[in-house]
C-alpha cells in the first residue's frame, strides 16, 4: 500500500505544521541543558541533570543493581558476554547470540540465559523472555539485552501481549511465617518490561489471553465449602487497561459438579474451554486432569451470553491454545504420562469441535505459536532412557505440516515455549540450569 | 568535537522529532531527559561513536516511556487546534499512531529519509519500518480521503 501523490502532500503539509510548532532546542552548557529562554524551567530541573551528573562520577559502580549476565555460543560454552544494557539505553546492543549459521539446516543463533526461562512473547516487534527474574528483549531473535527485571517476589511463567501492554502471568511469592507462600497474580508492563506492577491478585485464574473483547483471564472461583471440600465454578476476568478486572462470568455451580475455564477462543463470539467434574471436589480427591472430569464449552456472541455449548471433543487437558489466521490450534497431554503419544494437537473452526491433526508422533506438543498464517508447535521426545529432543513443526497452510532441522539444538534440552514474529522463530529451552534461546529460521 | 558542538549540531532535529512524538509542550523535557541520561551512561557525548543515530534512538526510547508512563495525550486537541490550521484531522489522526509508528511516517514522508536511514534511526530493522508504514497508511488513508 503506498499513499498517491496528492495524498503524499497533504500529509507532508500536515507533517510541515505539526513539526512547525516545535520549541526552541535547549542548550547544552557545562554538562547542563539549559533553556533557549531566559528564565524558564525544563523539567527535569537542570539542578537534578547536575546532581545526576555529579552522583554518575562519584557514586560507585557497585551500587548499581547488577542486572544478570546473558551469555551466549551454544549449550556448553560460555563466552563472556557484556554487561547488559536497558531499553531506556539506546545504544546498540550487545550482541550475546553470534551467527552459527547458515548451515543445511538453516541460520540459527543461540543464546544462553542466566536461569531457566519462565516465558516467551512477542510484544510490539520484539520477542520478550524472562529468566531469573530478568526480562530479556530481542528484536530479531540473535541480541538480547535485559530491558527490566521483575520484582523479587514477582513470578511470571506466561507473557501475553495486550495493546502495548505486557502481560504476565504466574504469582507472587512471600515470606509467609509458615514459609514461602503463592498467591496467584498477573503482573502487567505498561513501558515494555522495565517495570512492574500486580494485578489481579489471588484470583484462582489458569490463563491469560488477549482477544478482542479485552484481557481474558480463564480461571475459577470457589464456591461455598461442602464439608471439607471445596467445588469451584469456571470463571472469566477481564480487563481493558490490564489494571482493573472485572469477574465478567461465572458458570453455574452447585452442590454436583465443579468446572474450571481453562482457555479461550474466538472468532464471531466467545468460546470457553474447560472442564467439568463431580463435585464435591478438593484438591486431595481429583483434578481437572482426571478421566472422570470431561471437556465442555461456553460459547457466546458476548460475555454477558455466554451459555454451556456441551462436551468438547478433546482428549486429554489442554496445555496451550492460539487463536490464528489459519483457525484454532490445541495442545494436550494425556492422562497418562507414561503412554506413547499421550499429547496431542488438534485443529478447530469453531472452538467446539475438534480434529486431531497429528502433527507427527512421539513427541510432546509443549507450545503453539502463530504469526499470520504461519502456526508452529514445538515440544520434546520424551522416551524413557533416552535424552530429550527438541521437536518444531509449522505449516503455513493450515494443512501441511513440515518438520524443522533441530539437530542444531544440544539434545537434552526440554522445550519451553516458541513465538515466532516478522519469519523468526524463537525457541526457548531449558537445561539442567540455565536456559537457551535458539533464533531459527522456517 | 566537544559535547557542545555535537548537541548544537543535532538540537534542532531532535526538538522537531521529539515534538511530532510527544507534542510540543512536552519536547524539551524529553531533550533534558535524553541528555540527562547519556551524561550520567557515558560521561559524555563525544563518547558515543556515532551520537545522531543514538541520539534519534533515545528520543524515542525517552518519547515511549513519558507517554507510557505518564499516560498522556501527545497531541490533544487544543494544541492540535492552536498547531495546526490545514487538515487537522489529518494531524489528529497522526498524532494517534502508535509512537513507532509515527516516527516512521515522520522520518519517511517529511525528512524524506530512505528506509534503511529510518530504521537505523529508529534503531530496528528495515522490514520492521515498512511494516509500522503499512500500518499507518492504512489508518491514515481513511482521513486523507475527503
Amino acid at each position: 500500500m503506498t499513499l498517491d501523490e496528492r495524498h503524499t502532500a497533504e500529509l507532508r503539509r500536515v507533517l510541515a505544521q505539526m513539526e512547525a510548532g516545535a520549541p526552541l532546542a535547549p542548550d547544552l552548557e557545562e554538562n547542563r541543558i539549559v533553556a533557549p529562554v531566559p528564565g524558564k524551567t525544563l523539567k527535569p530541573a537542570a539542578f537534578a541533570l547536575g546532581m545526576a551528573v555529579v552522583l554518575a562520577v562519584f557514586v560507585p559502580l557497585a551500587l548499581i543493581p547488577d542486572r544478570p549476565p546473558v551469555q551466549s555460543g551454544g549449550p556448553g560454552t560460555s563466552p563472556p558476554a557484556g554487561p547488559m544494557t536497558t531499553l531506556a539505553d539506546p545504544e546498540p546492543t550487545t550482541t550475546l547470540g553470534p551467527s552459527n549459521g547458515p548451515t543445511a539446516a538453516g541460520p540459527w543463533d543461540v543464546t544462553e540465559t542466566p536461569a531457566r526461562i519462565d516465558a516467551l512473547t512477542v510484544h510490539e516487534d520484539r520477542f520478550y523472555a524472562i529468566t531469573g527474574g530478568a526480562v530479556l528483549a530481542s528484536e530479531d531473535g540473535v541480541s538480547w539485552t535485559t530491558v527490566g527485571t521483575l520484582p523479587e517476589e514477582a513470578v511470571v511463567l506466561e507473557l501475553v501481549s495486550h495493546d502495548g501492554i505486557l502481560v504476565g502471568h504466574g504469582g507472587t511469592v512471600v515470606d509467609a511465617p509458615t514459609g514461602r507462600d503463592w498467591t496467584d497474580t498477573v503482573w502487567i508492563s505498561t513501558d515494555g518490561g522495565t517495570t512492574w506492577s500486580p494485578t489481579l491478585v489471588g484470583e484462582r485464574v489458569r490463563r491469560v489471553a488477549s482477544t478482542p473483547f479485552g484481557l481474558v483471564a480463564t480461571g475459577w472461583v470457589d464456591l461455598d465449602p461442602v464439608g471439607a471440600q471445596l467445588p469451584r465454578a469456571a470463571a472469566l476476568w477481564t480487563s481493558s487497561d490490564g489494571i482493573d478486572w472485572t469477574l465478567a462470568w461465572r458458570a453455574e455451580g452447585d452442590t454436583d459438579v465443579s468446572s474450571t475455564a481453562d482457555a479461550v477462543v474466538w472468532a464471531d463470539g466467545l468460546v470457553v474451554i474447560g472442564s467439568q467434574g463431580p463435585a464435591p471436589f478438593d484438591e486431595g480427591a481429583g483434578h481437572p486432569s482426571d478421566p472422570v472430569w470431561e471437556r465442555v464449552a461456553w460459547t457466546g456472541a458476548t460475555l454477558a451470553d455466554l451459555a454451556p455449548a456441551g462436551s468438547v471433543n478433546v482428549a486429554g487437558f489442554f496445555t496451550d491454545v492460539a487463536t490464528t489466521d489459519l483457525g484454532h490450534f490445541a495442545l494436550t497431554y494425556g492422562f497418562d504420562p507414561a503412554a506413547k503419544d499421550s499429547s496431542a494437537a488438534w485443529q478447530s473452526g469453531d472452538g467446539v469441535h475438534w480434529t486431531d491433526i497429528r502433527v507427527g508422533t512421539g513427541w510432546q506438543h509443549v507450545s503453539v505459536a502463530a504469526d499470520g498464517t504461519t502456526v508452529v508447535i514445538g515440544g520434546d521426545t520424551l522416551q524413557p532412557g533416552q535424552p530429550r529432543q527438541p521437536k518444531v513443526w509449522y505449516t503455513v497452510d493450515g494443512q501441511t505440516w513440515v518438520e524443522m532441522d533441530t539437530s542444531m539444538i544440544t539434545a537434552g534440552l526440554a522445550l519451553r515455549a516458541v513465538a515466532i514474529h516478522d519469519g523468526e522463530l524463537v525457541v526457548a529451552l531449558d537445561g539442567p540450569v540455565t536456559g537457551f534461546l535458539y533464533r531459527l529460521t522456517p | 568535537m566537544n559535547d557542545a558542538a555535537i548537541w548544537a549540531k543535532h538540537k534542532e532535529e531532535l526538538i522537531r522529532y521529539a515534538t511530532m512524538l510527544v507534542g510540543p509542550d512536552h519536547a524539551e523535557d524529553i531533550l533534558s531527559a535524553v541528555v540527562e541520561r547519556v551524561l550520567r551512561r557515558r560521561g559524555s557525548l563525544s563518547a558515543l561513536d556515532d551520537p545522531r543515530p543514538y541520539l534519534f534512538r533515545a528520543v524515542l526510547n525517552e518519547s515511549r516511556g513519558l507517554l507510557r508512563r505518564r499516560r498522556l495525550d501527545p497531541w490533544p486537541d487544543d494544541v492540535v487546534a492552536r498547531t495546526v490550521e490545514y487538515r487537522p484531522e489529518v494531524a489528529a489522526a497522526v498524532a494517534r499512531l502508535p509512537e513507532r509508528q509515527r516516527a516512521a511516517v515522520y522520518l519517511t514522508y517529511w525528512r524524506d529519509l530512505p528506509v534503511r536511514e529510518v530504521a537505523q534511526l529508529m534503531g530496528c530493522r528495515p522490514g520492521t519500518v515498512k511494516r509500522y508504514l503499512h500500518l499507518a497508511r492504512k489508518k491514515l488513508e481513511e482521513v486523507l480521503d475527503p
